[in-house]
């Protein structure tokens, strides 16, 4: 399978059309033996940090498998980086799946998150955004990948409309992986922020785990409204069709994102709110029963107090 | 929370020397592109608003400052008449008052303008028209836009340099007029999508600019 592991050589790359530009870089297709994949190269590679792009690179090996297979079927993970004369340029990833791309009037376009935050129009194409049952899926799948991410570790720093893809299986696909980071390390260079999507308390060091559950309490909320300004303390104004008892659990999860750092909703929290099964309510446990107060036998002193050894006089 | 939108003008040339393909017909020819673009990016049009202000020896708002997807038709430009600076600045500034005005009503928190300014030639008032323009730059006025200018052919650098407060560009001839004309306006593309969808420290909006043309020469704007 390609790339069999370890970097590549720019030299050796068959580059073919340019499929995507950004402000962090261009994004080109690969013909040959690269078919399938695409090279994203950075416009600034003096500031990219190379170590961790190597390390991102490295890291679905050391996870279980299940994780493994999810994460590369749901990403566009760094694959290998690419080098130029021993500097870092960029990376190579996989193609992002046909499922996941539309039509729309210019032509090809993915389907990027921000088409289920407004009321569609002729320009999208066949990019019709999906019913109640439709965005349920994606949200569920959205956070079922958080779950894995942060189980890892990992935290997606920039979550936006832009960067998650969804397709109308109700498939979901994460992109510029590349600005992921692991807790504790830094990441392969300074984290974009979009607009909308800003964590209010997320601190000087830069986005953290806690900073991504806001992110998905923003995420999920606005899928599930059609809505793409929402924000915690706002009610959530429901797409027709999204069950009471989800559409009570999102809003009390989504007020609760408004919390201080720390008490915002996990990825698990927000799977349990949005799975269809629901939860069995328990009543209170009865008050804890206290043991029995009964006569106790003498023992050498007091209970519970060593016998003493008595010493002779020295 | 108000919704933030930044407002882009284009500002035309569209005087007798713009006539043909390599003038007005290359720009017309654009402006399905930038609809179908701005119009199929959700975020990017709700964000954003467009304007289109042609100019000769007079200037008039060709579309006045609309939600690019909400467009189905746009008006075509079309050359004749001279160069006059002045009077289109006048209107510029007109415009960019009434438009902030009518956004902030709505409840938006308008960012400052951006404003697309190409010319193919020497303005007949060359005396006058530095008073209006001026006004467009005046410091205390808090609309003021961020310029960009574009010279092509005929144009004088110098009087470019002096428009553009941000970023000048000058037609180098290393692409036909007509392929210029396409850069330039898949810069005016670019930078309204980058606008859109790239956040500054605040987590607000900020204006993408670009830092190259092809076919043009990036020159720094005189400072006032």
């Amino acid at each position: 399978m390609w790339p069999s592991g370890g970097d590549l050589r720019l030299a050796d790359l068959s580059l073919g059309a340019e499929v995507g530009s950004g402000g962090q870089g261009k994004v080109h297709e690969l013909l040959g033996a690269g078919g399938g994949h695409v090279f994203k190269e950075y416009l600034h590679p003096a500031t990219v940090n190379g170590a961790a792009l190597k390390r991102l690179v490295e890291l679905p090996a050391d996870l279980n498998q299940t994780h493994r297979e999810a994460l590369l079927r749901q990403t566009a993970w760094p694959l290998a980086r690419v080098l130029d004369r021993g500097h870092v340029r960029g990376f190579v990833m996989r193609l992002v799946p046909a499922e996941f791309w539309g039509r729309a009037a210019p032509g090809p376009k993915l389907r990027e998150l921000q088409y289920l935050l407004y009321e569609p129009k002729a320009l999208w194409g066949d990019i019709a955004p999906p019913d109640a049952a439709g965005r349920l899926e994606i949200a569920r799948g959205t956070v079922s990948l958080f779950r894995l991410l942060h189980a890892n570790r990992l935290v997606v720093g920039d979550v936006s409309m832009s960067n998650l893809l969804w397709s109308p299986a109700g498939n979901v696909f994460l992109l510029d992986c590349d600005g992921i980071r692991e807790t504790g390390e830094k990441p392969v260079m300074a984290q974009p922020s979009t607009p909308d999507w800003d964590d209010p308390e997320q601190p000087s060091t830069g986005p953290d785990l806690d900073t991504d559950r806001y992110k998905l309490a923003l995420l999920v909320a606005r899928v599930l409204a059609k809505a793409s300004a929402l924000r915690p303390g706002q009610p959530v104004p429901f797409a027709a069709g999204v069950p009471d008892r989800i559409a009570g659990e999102v809003s009390e999860r989504f007020a609760e994102a408004a919390r201080p750092r720390g008490l915002r909703p996990d990825a698990a929290q927000w799977a349990r709110a949005l799975d269809e099964r629901g939860v069995i309510e328990l009543d209170p446990l009865p008050p804890v029963r206290r043991p029995p107060s009964l006569p106790q036998a003498p023992l050498d002193g007091r209970r519970g107090q060593r016998p003493m050894i008595q010493l002779p006089p020295a | 929370m108000s919704e933030q939108v930044l407002p882009f003008y284009l500002v035309c040339d569209e005087s007798w020397s713009m006539e043909g393909p390599d003038g007005v017909d290359a720009i017309n020819g654009c402006l399905p592109d930038l609809h179908r673009e701005i119009g199929s990016n959700p975020v990017v049009a709700d964000k954003t608003r467009f304007c289109i202000i042609s100019f000769n020896h007079e200037a008039q708002v060709l579309l006045p400052l609309a939600d690019l997807s909400e467009l189905t038709t746009m008006p075509a430009m079309s050359a004749n008449g001279g160069t006059e600076y002045g009077t289109v600045f006048n209107l510029l500034r007109s415009t960019i008052e009434q438009d902030v005005a009518r956004l902030k009503q709505d409840g938006h928190q308008v960012l400052r303008p951006a404003v697309f300014f190409l010319s193919d030639g020497q303005p007949n008032d060359s005396a006058d028209w530095h008073v209006a323009y001026q006004r467009v730059i005046d410091p205390s006025w808090s609309a003021r836009p961020n310029i960009l200018a574009f010279a092509f052919n005929e144009a004088d650098e110098g009087i470019i340099k002096q428009i553009a407060t941000v970023r000048a560009f000058s037609y180098n001839g290393t692409l036909k007029p007509a392929q210029a004309l396409q850069e330039f306006a898949q810069s005016l593309i670019r930078s309204i999508v980058r606008s859109g969808t790239s956040g500054g420290a605040d987590g607000g909006m900020t204006l993408a600019m670009p830092d190259t043309v092809p076919g043009f020469t990036t020159i720094p704007a005189d400072v006032v």
